[in-house]
């Protein structure tokens, strides 16, 4: 092969490796997007209750030795819970016309979890189980590492999972119909309050494995994660554009490999700066993101 | 069928009804008028559950729903086609009208289905673009969606608001006779209208709301003879 060749093939693999693991990312902004849509609000606490999640699915890992997609799914499940509970104290009994108070709740919630995770393990990083990760497919000239494979394997089919019931079920036409027009799906008889409830829910889960294969990725869960995952997250929603789910999925994957990239160039110290400066890119000349409307709302 | 006695409704401070009693009777088409900011809309989303009223009561078919909610009203059998359509624009018109059903499918999806396709047998323009989203209809095709998924939910009563807001002359004729064919096959109706001319050819009573208040209460021979609603609704055309 030729000089020129071997000077990009790593920089292609991080790509690669980049938007595997940008996949979470995904999660997470459909996360915060989903939620966006539906009630128009943001949910700041959305990253800290995914590794929260994440970090209670240690006890079936640590007091049962559960193999590492029950772990996962323990992770979904206790995000979910810590997904309604977030729904209850932040959002269920503020009042519409007061969405400060909404945001500055979930700010609250996003710190409380934060702290109680760094309490319960003393601040230590756990070790966090994988799948896969002692195998590596070799891809002449490139390599794909099995962890990661999984990882992005999982996700495509949690974020199947949720079109499936987005755009297939009953409750897929509530959620829709809440988020489009909330007076007409009371109208309706859908009960809006129930379908925000179910909202917080299922995103909740999905943000749960997204903390899951954070863990699983880098093989520990440290109170580290969640303030850089709440800004990947926003970022990606923006990117993406509020409320569009396949904006947030192509953006997930975007940053994953932009970030990739740059820390291949230039570090991980450095790399988030380059981050910021495609999100202002983004900001500067396509303000409504890569798949939303410049009205946002009616 | 329908009673509405001494009802208040605020926003915030605002009064917008300040003790509003009408009634629509069972298998009849009933028309509320009034002008811009009389309440009309607040009357009707009170009766439908979305506003909660300060005071007094609303009573269908004799059972009490002034604190109902609005899936508890539906549930009753009354339905509102709201002021300027609301359809969800995002979603197909299919899922618009199985959004309609909702409260139905869980307990019969197969009733409801079939419904589906006899409500898009009654309304071909809907049938022609039923895969299309809502949101790239034109405004009649919305009201026709509008009204035929309020009809998905098996309503007794249909509450209309307004359906003939910003629509051609030709359509606003299909509307009302949309909304005399359902009272035929026996859905009593709560219109509210602004356009009296066209009121006066399919209801059978009529009420005047002005500023949250009921103005006059008559059939269509008191108020076509009615001095004030003369000058204010009719023009010379009436008289
Ligand atoms: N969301 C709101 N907040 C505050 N005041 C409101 C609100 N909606 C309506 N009002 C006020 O309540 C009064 C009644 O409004 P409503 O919409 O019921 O009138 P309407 O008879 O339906 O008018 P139109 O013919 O223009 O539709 C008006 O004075 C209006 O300004
Ligand atoms: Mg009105």
């Amino acid at each position: 092969m030729s000089d020129f060749w071997w000077d990009v093939i790593d920089p292609i693999q991080s790509v690669l490796d980049g938007v595997m693991f940008g996949s979470i990312y995904a999660l997470i902004g459909i996360g915060f997007t989903l939620i966006f849509g539906v009630m128009h609000k943001i949910n700041l606490a959305y990253a800290a209750a995914s590794i929260g999640g994440a970090y209670a699915s240690l006890a079936a890992f640590q007091l049962l030795s559960a193999p590492a997609l029950v772990v996962f799914l323990c992770a979904a499940v206790a995000s979910g819970v810590i997904g309604y509970a977030v729904y209850i104290c932040c959002f269920r009994f503020i009042p519409e016309h007061l969405p400060l108070a909404t945001l500055m709740a979930s700010v609250g919630m996003l710190i409380l979890i934060d702290e109680v995770v760094v309490h319960a393990t003393a601040g230590m990083p756990e070790p966090y189980p994988a799948m896969f990760d002692d195998v590596m497919i070799d891809l002449e000239p490139f390599w794909v590492r099995g962890d990661l494979l999984m990882i992005f394997v999982l996700s495509v089919i949690a974020m199947m999972i949720l079109l499936y019931i987005l755009y297939r079920t009953r409750l897929g036409i509530a959620t829709r119909a809440v988020a489009q027009q909330p007076a007409a799906a009371q109208l309706c008889g859908i009960g809006q309050q129930n379908t925000n409830a179910v909202t917080f829910i299922i995103t909740g889960a999905l943000g749960g494995l997204a903390g899951a294969m954070v863990g699983a990725s880098v093989g520990i869960l440290s109170p580290l994660l969640a303030l850089p995952l709440t800004v990947k997250g926003l970022i990606v929603t923006v990117i993406g554009g509020l409320g569009s789910i396949p904006g947030a999925i192509v953006a997930g994957l975007l940053v994953g490999g932009f970030e990739n990239v740059f820390q291949y160039f230039r570090g991980v110290t450095e790399r988030d700066i380059y981050v910021m400066l495609l999100l202002f890119v983004f900001l500067t000349f396509r303000p409504q993101g890569l798949f939303g409307r410049m009205s946002t709302r009616d | 069928m329908l009673e509405v006695q001494g009802l208040v409704t605020n926003y915030g401070m605002i009064e917008a009804l300040k003790g509003v009693d009408i009634s629509a009777a069972e298998g009849r088409i009933t028309c509320v008028l009034g002008p811009n900011g009389a309440g009309k809309t607040t009357l009707l989303m009170t009766i439908a559950g979305l506003l909660r009223p300060r005071r007094g009561s609303v009573t269908f078919e004799g059972r009490d729903i002034t604190a109902a909610s609005s899936a508890a009203v539906v549930h009753q059998g009354l339905a509102l086609v709201p002021e300027n359509r609301l359809v969800f624009p995002d979603m197909t018109v299919r899922e618009n009208l199985v959004a309609g059903a909702y409260t139905r499918l869980a307990r019969n999806r197969g009733e409801a289905m079939a419904d589906l396709d006899r409500m898009l047998e009654r309304f071909p323009v809907l049938n022609a673009r039923v895969n299309a989203n809502a949101g790239t209809l034109s405004g009649g095709e919305q009201q026709m969606l509008a009204v035929a998924r309020a009809l998905m939910t098996k309503p007794r009563c249909l509450l209309m608001d307004e359906p003939s807001l910003g629509l051609a002359p030709l359509i606003v004729a299909e509307v009302f006779n949309i909304i005399r064919e359902l009272n035929e096959d026996g859905v009593t109706i709560l219109l509210v209208e602004q356009n009296a001319h066209m009121a006066l050819t399919v209801a059978h009573h009529f009420f005047l709301l002005d500023q949250g208040l009921v103005a006059f209460d008559g059939d269509p021979g008191a108020m076509a003879e009615d001095e004030v609603i003369q000058r204010a609704y009719l023009g010379s055309a009436g008289g």
